[in-house]
């Protein structure tokens, strides 16, 4: 199976994995790497290193899950960066998480991240546009 | 038509039923019998655009759940049903909504209620209802997500409340 490695400023990773097994349940080959201010980069990078082998170690790949594109978590995680075996997506958000979980069961690694970056960006709604498509003007008056 | 879960949750559709449940029993069709999300249209539509569109969403109140359960439109049809209270549960069992098994997800409340576990807080009421529907030969258990242990109901109550209160 595919592992996920979820990395991210401050405790955000920790908090995502353990969001997305409060609706999943305990997940297998999912790790996190919360990177804190006061980690060196040095430490920061060994502790992903041992994520993506954990996760990884079946030899079906590694799909990390960052933060923010630009931020550090991205950027330990590119030098990890290998085709076919390591794979990234910045901007991670709950619904990216969770249809990651499930999803990679019958995927390659490169179909994986590829589903993911587009369900990520649409799974991000404004709910007064559903009620202006409903006929309502954006709020509701009942 | 194929039942293949009756659940009480006061959240209705939300990220477990959709992530876990629905494919755990292989849905394709979800309805709310809950007078009042029937009655909230935001809630409504919001419920009803976050259910992916090979999945058929009804969300009514009881009475409507009830006709639309007992009519043919749901032939072939796998369907998760969905109660928010004990209430709609036992409305909709005597109203001629027949279900054999009843799951129990959430049932949240910060006062006036009992604990049974971390998702499950109930006061007498919903005791009475779930002794009706115990009674009534329905087989209630607690399960908030797939991955969590089945228990059966009355193992959750404390001694004073057990059977033959």
């Amino acid at each position: 199976m595919i592992g996920i490695v979820v990395v991210t400023h401050a405790d955000l990773a920790d908090e995502f994995l353990q969001a997305a097994e409060l609706i999943l349940g305990p997940l297998n080959a999912v790790a996190s790497v919360s990177i804190n201010y006061e980690m060196s980069v040095d430490i920061a990078r060994k502790a992903l290193q041992q994520a993506v082998n954990k996760v990884g170690k079946d030899g079906d790949g590694t799909l990390i899950l960052t933060d923010m594109f630009g931020g550090t978590p991205t950027n330990i995680s590119a030098e990890f960066l290998q085709e076919g075996v390591v794979e990234i997506l910045t901007g991670i958000n709950l619904p990216m998480l969770i249809k990651g979980a499930g999803a990679r069961v019958n995927k390659n690694l490169d179909e994986l991240t590829a589903l993911l970056k587009d369900y990520a960006k649409n799974a991000v709604m404004r709910p007064s546009e559903l009620l202006r498509s409903a006929g309502y003007n954006g709020t509701l008056e009942n | 038509m194929a039942l293949v879960l009756a659940r009480i949750d006061n959240r209705l559709i939300h990220g477990q039923v959709l992530e876990s449940w629905v494919p755990f029993v292989r849905a394709d069709c979800i309805v709310v019998a809950n007078d009042e999300i029937a009655g909230n249209q935001l809630q409504k539509l919001m419920m009803q655009a976050s259910v992916p569109s090979r999945i058929r969403v009804e969300i009514g109140t009881v009475a409507e759940a009830i006709a639309l359960l007992n009519s043919t439109q749901l032939d072939h049809r796998r369907v998760l049903l969905l109660f928010g209270t004990t209430s709609d549960a036992v409305r909709a069992y005597q109203g001629g909504l027949i279900y054999n098994r009843l799951n129990l997800g959430n049932l949240q409340a910060n006062k006036g209620k009992a604990r049974l576990s971390c998702t499950l807080f109930l006061d007498p009421a919903d005791l009475d209802h779930l002794e009706l529907l115990d009674q009534a030969g329905v087989k209630i258990t607690a399960r908030c997500i797939p991955a969590d242990g089945e228990r059966p109901w009355r193992k959750l109550i404390p001694a004073s409340r057990g059977r033959g209160k």
